[in-house]
Parts: C-alpha cells; sequence; structure tokens
C-alpha cells in the first residue's frame, strides 16, 4: 500500500480489507480459469488466429486486473468492480460460439453488453460516479439501446424447443427468418450506437483539450477509449453495410485485433490514471505534513502548487487588522472573486476568514483532490487555533501555579512574622513583667505565690519555645533574614547526620525559589537520615545562569524509589509549579542523589 | 562598670516600656528610647549612652547597619537583640561583634537583666 493517511480515504478495518483481498484474489482466480474456456469457444465453431484468441483473452483480463488493482487500490471507487464485470461480460460474448444451445442463445441475448459497460466505466472515471447530466444522458442510452437490442434477440432468437433438445440449434430455416428480422434492429442500433459514441467522444475530448496540466494528462485514457468506441460501432456500422463481413476476413480480423490492443490501452491507462490519482493523494499526505504548525503564506502556497500541480495557485491570508486580504509578499488585495481563469476558495475558521486558495479553474475536474487538499489546510487552520488556544491556556496555568506557591509562601513568611513579632514579642514580655513581679515580691514573699509565679514563668517560657518552633515549621526565619545559603548551614547543623554544605551563590534568589530549594533539601536530609543508612550528606549548590541547581548527594543504600518520601513528590509539585525540575537518582548500593533546578531569574 | 545609662531601641512600644522596667529594676537609668535607626542614631549621638540595647529588626535600618555606625561614633556597650534567634541571621552577628560594632546579642526570647549585665560587664574592662 502506498503511504496516503487512512483520514483520506474510507479506511476498512484491518480484516474487512483481508476479507476483502480474500475475495478479490477469489475473482482473480476464477478470472484466469474462465478467459481461457470463453476464448476457447470461439474455436468451436470456426478457425481462428492464434492472435486474434491472444487479443481476446487479452481484453477480458486487461479489464479484470485492472479492476481488480482499483478494487484493491480504491476500495470505495466503482471503477473496480465495473471495470471487474465488463472483463466478464467481454468472456461471456466469447459463449455465443458455445456448441450447447442453450449456452450460446443466452450468450447471444447479452452479447454487446462489454460495450455499455465499457462507456459507462470511462464516463465515470476516476470518481466512480457519474457527475455531469451529459455523461449520465450518454451513459443511459448506452443501456437503453443495448437493453432493446437485449430483448429483440431474446426474442428472434429463440431456440425451438430446446427444452427437449438443449444441445440442438433451432432449425436451420427458422433461425435464419430470426436473423433477418433481427436484421434492421441491429443496423439500428449499431447506428444510434455510433452516435452516441461520438457524442462521447466529442464531450470527453472538448473536456480534455480544455484541460490543462494533470487534469489533462488524467482524461487521456478517457478520450482513447472514446475513439475505441467510435472505431469500433463505425467500423462495424461500415461493415456490416458496405463490406458485409465478420472476424473471420482478414480485414475483419485486423478490425478485431486493433480494436483488442486499444482497449488493453484503454484498460492500462484507466488503472495508470486512478494510480496516479493516488500519488496525488500521496502528495496530499505530504501536505499534511508540510502544514503542520501552519506556515507562511508563501510556503502554504509553495505547497498548495505542489500538492494540486497548479504553478498558477495563489494564496491570500486574511489580516483582520487591515481588514482585507493580503498576498504572500505581504501585499493588501481586494478580496478575490472567482474568474475566467481562476476559482477562489475561502477558508473560514469558526465564521472568520483565515485564507483565500485562488487556482485554476480546471483543478474543480478532480473535487476530490482539492476538497483533500482544502481539508488539509483547514486541518491545519484549526490545528493552529487550537494549539495557540491551549499554549495559552497552559501559560496561564504556569503563570496561576507560580503565582499560588508565590502567593502561598508570601502568606507563610508572613504567619512566621506575626508569631515572632506578635504573639511571640508579647510572651516576652510577660515573662519579663512575671520576673518584675518577682523581684518586687522579694525574697520573704509567700512561698506558694513564688511557687505559682515560677510556674507562671515556666510556662511562659514553654509558649515562647513551642512558638518559635511552630514559627520555624512555617516558615524558617533564617530563609527571610540571611538567605538560602545559611538556612541550609542552619538546617546542616540540626541535621542527626553529619552534614557538608558547598555552596557557590551570590546574593539572594526570589524567596518562593529559595523556600522551594530549601524544603527539599530538608525533606531530602530527613529522608537520607531515616532510611538510607548513610554516613554523610553533601548538599551543593549553585547558580547556572539563571537556573539555581541545589544537589543532595548521600553515601547511603541508595534504592529509593518513589514511595519513600511522599514529601518529595508533594514538593515535585512545587517546583513543577515553579517551572523546575526534580530529578531522583538512587542505583541500589550506589547512594542517592536528588538534583532540584528552579529557574530564577528576574 | 562606669557608667549606667542606657538607650533602648525597638520599635515595639510595648517592648521598650517591659523592658525599661526591668533595666532601671537592675539599677540602670534609661536615657532615652528610639523606635528606628534614625531616631536611634539622633539619640546616640546626642546622649551618649553607656550601653545601647538594640533591636535588629527596625523599620528603617537594620539594627547591624545601626550599630556599626554607632561604633563609627564612638559608642560602645551595643548588645543587639531580636524575636529571632542568633543563628537566624547566619553569621551577621559574629561579622559585627568581629567589626567591634556590637558587643553581643541576646535573643528576646531568653532576654533577662543578668544576660545584659553580663555582656556589657565584658565589654568594659
Amino acid at each position: 500500500m502506498t503511504g496516503t493517511p487512512a483520514a483520506l480515504r474510507p479506511a476498512p478495518s484491518r480484516s474487512a480489507a483481508s476479507r476483502q483481498r480474500v475475495v478479490l484474489g477469489a475473482i482473480g482466480l476464477g478470472a484466469l480459469a474462465f478467459g481461457p474456456i470463453a476464448t476457447f469457444q470461439l474455436t468451436l465453431t470456426a478457425e481462428r488466429s492464434e492472435a486474434l484468441l491472444l487479443a481476446d483473452i487479452a481484453v477480458g483480463w486487461s479489464m479484470i486486473v485492472a479492476g481488480l488493482i482499483v478494487a484493491d487500490r480504491r476500495p470505495g471507487n466503482r471503477i473496480g468492480p465495473l471495470a471487474i464485470v465488463a472483463g466478464f461480460a467481454w468472456f461471456g460474448g466469447d459463449f455465443t460460439s458455445s456448441d450447447v444451445a442453450v449456452v450460446a442463445y443466452v450468450a447471444r441475448v447479452f452479447h454487446g453488453w462489454f460495450d455499455p459497460l465499457f462507456a459507462i466505466l470511462v464516463l465515470a472515471y476516476p470518481t466512480g460516479r457519474l457527475v455531469r447530466p451529459v455523461d449520465r444522458w450518454l451513459a443511459l442510452g448506452f443501456v437503453a439501446i443495448q437493453a432493446m437490442w437485449s430483448v429483440a434477440k431474446a426474442y428472434a432468437d429463440r431456440p425451438i424447443a430446446w427444452w427437449e433438445c438443449p444441445t440442438c440449434f433451432s432449425t436451420v430455416d427458422a433461425w435464419v427468418a430470426g436473423q433477418q428480422a433481427l436484421d434492421p434492429i441491429g443496423r439500428f442500433e449499431t447506428l444510434v450506437l455510433t452516435a452516441l459514441s461520438v457524442t462521447l467522444l466529442l464531450a470527453v475530448g472538448l473536456r480534455w483539450a480544455r484541460a490543462s496540466g494533470p487534469a489533462r494528462r488524467r482524461q487521456a485514457p478517457v478520450v482513447l477509449a472514446g475513439v475505441v468506441l467510435v472505431l469500433g460501432f463505425t467500423g462495424g456500422f461500415l461493415l456490416q453495410t458496405i463490406v458485409p463481413t465478420d472476424a473471420r476476413t482478414p480485414a475483419g480480423e485486423l478490425r478485431v485485433l486493433v480494436l483488442g490492443v486499444l482497449r488493453i490501452l484503454v484498460a492500462v491507462g484507466l488503472l495508470a490514471g486512478i494510480l496516479r490519482d493516488e500519488s496525488a493523494r500521496g502528495r496530499i499526505a505530504d501536505l499534511v505534513i508540510r502544514l503542520e504548525g501552519l506556515p507562511s503564506t508563501r510556503a502554504l502556497e509553495g505547497s498548495l502548487r505542489d500538492a494540486l500541480g497548479d504553478p498558477s495557485l495563489a494564496v491570500f491570508r486574511w489580516d483582520p487588522a487591515a481588514g482585507s486580504y493580503v498576498d504572500a509578499a505581504g501585499a493588501r488585495v481586494p478580496a478575490p472573486a472567482d474568474g475566467p481563469h481562476r476559482a477562489v476558495l475561502p477558508i473560514a475558521d469558526g465564521g472568520t476568514p483565515v485564507l483565500a486558495i485562488a487556482h485554476d479553474p480546471a483543478l474543480r475536474d478532480d473535487p476530490g483532490l482539492i476538497s483533500a487538499a482544502v481539508a488539509a489546510v483547514r486541518l491545519s487552520v484549526e490545528n493552529e487555533r487550537l494549539q495557540a488556544e491551549v499554549r495559552a491556556q497552559l501559560d496561564a496555568v504556569r503563570a496561576s501555579s507560580a503565582r499560588l506557591v508565590g502567593a502561598e509562601d508570601a502568606a507563610r513568611r508572613r504567619m512566621e512574622r506575626d508569631l515572632h513579632d506578635g504573639a511571640q514579642q508579647r510572651l516576652v514580655s510577660l515573662r519579663i513583667s512575671l520576673e518584675l513581679l518577682r523581684r518586687r515580691l522579694g525574697a520573704d514573699a509567700d512561698a506558694a505565690t513564688l511557687a505559682e509565679l515560677e510556674a507562671a514563668t515556666v510556662e511562659a517560657r514553654t509558649a515562647i519555645d513551642e512558638l518559635r518552633e511552630l514559627a520555624r515549621g512555617i516558615h524558617p526565619a533564617v530563609l527571610t533574614e540571611s538567605g538560602l545559603v545559611p538556612a541550609l548551614e542552619s538546617l546542616a547543623e540540626r541535621s542527626a547526620m553529619p552534614t557538608r554544605i558547598e555552596a557557590a551563590l551570590d546574593g539572594r534568589v526570589p524567596p518562593e525559589v529559595e523556600a522551594t530549594a530549601y524544603f527539599v533539601v530538608a525533606e531530602a536530609l530527613t529522608n537520607t537520615a531515616k532510611y538510607a543508612g548513610a554516613g554523610h550528606a553533601v548538599v551543593r549548590v549553585r547558580r547556572a545562569a539563571d537556573v539555581l541547581v541545589v544537589e543532595v548527594e548521600d553515601d547511603g543504600s541508595g534504592g529509593a524509589d518513589a514511595s519513600r518520601g511522599s514529601g518529595l513528590r508533594g514538593l515535585e509539585d512545587r517546583v513543577a509549579a515553579l517551572g523546575g525540575s526534580l530529578q531522583v537518582s538512587s542505583p541500589p548500593g550506589g547512594g542517592t542523589t536528588i538534583v532540584v533546578e528552579l529557574p530564577c531569574g528576574s | 562598670m562606669t557608667g549606667r545609662r542606657v538607650l533602648v531601641v525597638d520599635d515595639h512600644a510595648g517592648f521598650r516600656a517591659t523592658v525599661r522596667r526591668l533595666l532601671e529594676s537592675d539599677g540602670w537609668t534609661v536615657v532615652g528610647e528610639a523606635a528606628d535607626g534614625a531616631a536611634a542614631l539622633a539619640a546616640a549621638g546626642r546622649l551618649r549612652p553607656d550601653a545601647v540595647l538594640l533591636d535588629v529588626g527596625l523599620p528603617d535600618l537594620d539594627g547591624f547597619a545601626v550599630a556599626e555606625r554607632m561604633a563609627a561614633d564612638g559608642i560602645r556597650g551595643i548588645v543587639l537583640t531580636s524575636n529571632r534567634d542568633e543563628a537566624d541571621y547566619g553569621g551577621r552577628v559574629g561579622e559585627s561583634i568581629a567589626l567591634s560594632a556590637a558587643t553581643g546579642f541576646i535573643g528576646k526570647r531568653v532576654f533577662d537583666g543578668a544576660a545584659f549585665r553580663a555582656l556589657i560587664a565584658g565589654e568594659t574592662p
């Protein structure tokens, strides 16, 4: 298969696709067997040259093979099944020479259906649909005249009492009489078919002449098919009326051979056209990739020119500020409109114009291709807008998280200050007042009073100490007063494990960054002391450009996992909110290293 | 002990009042009070106290800067104090003492007359 993305074709499921391949394979095998059997029929009633037999089998097979390939590559396109049916109809015609009367009769009745199928095939090419009214009328005409002819033959050619002797032909007299009756009808039929073929050739020929570039190349096999039909019917008409003959004369045989070769060429041409269409779809797939992140107008223009094969294509971008379209060079242009030599496709996103694509009107002949290209551009436009929205939302969320962390940190600092400067200060005053009271009472005061006073003093001291611990837990004062490094040194002093601080940090970093780094180190040292069985730890602090890097390394047993120290997990969120990162490396037996990086630019 | 005249510098009026009663109870004469660094420097220059109890956390200048400028002005017996602990200031208390600006530090948490007296006594030969 090609690299066409699934979105651009009706994508059957994998099993459905393989089931379809089995069916197509069976049809192929059937055709392989059926072809020679059919061609063999031709030899039953007359001598045929090998070339003619070869041409006969080649025409049927080429149609069926082309149909099978198209059906495989483009499962949604009716060209495939139509070509397969036409191929079998071709072989079916050979059975007019069968020595079984019934078979020959049925074959004669349906003989000639290859041509209308062939005509519909080329009219419906390449989409598999009859789009233009003229095409529909032509197809209807071919089918109608052929149906009339079949009915006439069914009656005139009917075998006599064939149910009594299925292998007997009609009596020669009756058969000759029937043939004579049929003859004028046959001529009329050939005449009408010739007229239809000429019309078809004119229609597709004009279309071909008006087309340009890829559309023209695409139409070539259709024109050839028109030529084949015209040659076939006019030739048949001429030979029937002027030089009555059949395929057994050298002239007739030559005509059959030439037509056979041309029919094979049409089959190959249709196949090549559809496969080229496939490559056009491949170019659309490339386009989808090239339009990733909506490129500049000029690049978009170039990509679309390549994909659609239209060097005249132009892209205009709507400039909302200017209120007009601008071209690839950035110049304002009036709103592009349809004209004799260009068609304009506006692309809007949610009611707002975004782009206008001006292209060769000939591209309209392949609505599938242009709509796929427009879909790709639209996808890119919408993608771009969605990405911008997501980016804006993400930025807003990041900024909001960072603000939350900053606000929380500020609240903690304020609380710490309020505790120290407010409640603690008043408790200190209370303690001093109690001391002054004790002095006033003097040594000879009531012992119970003195004891009560002493108890109150102890309570005040305890309250002061507890308040200090509480304040430190909320926010270490040393961090506010002196910054990260003294705070870490104070942490190291209080740590149960020998801890060395290696700091290369001048000046201060934003308070929420200091606080986050401090809490990460505190948590890491707590975990190390609790679980790692480490002898000592080292804390390294440095500032690289606008990033504060803090490492905590211990010489413990390593093998720390995520479940250990859920406090660190919580801090990871805080680190992420500030746009930083936290990595834990803890190979078993190799100690644990925690690295936190925090942006601390202005 | 050559003098008993002390200047109290603290932005908290309640604490100033309490500590004044304590120091007076210990026999000090509180010659002045100041609520910020600028007022403290002015008062010290005018009053020439024998000792200064100086809060680190002042609204304008910090206590270390005030101590340095007072010392440069020839004031001795400067004792730093704070609602926070000495360790919370990293090495800055030690630096101040090393610069002969401050005589010592007593956290308010543990402030009492005896500690203040001991520091001043250690300063005075």
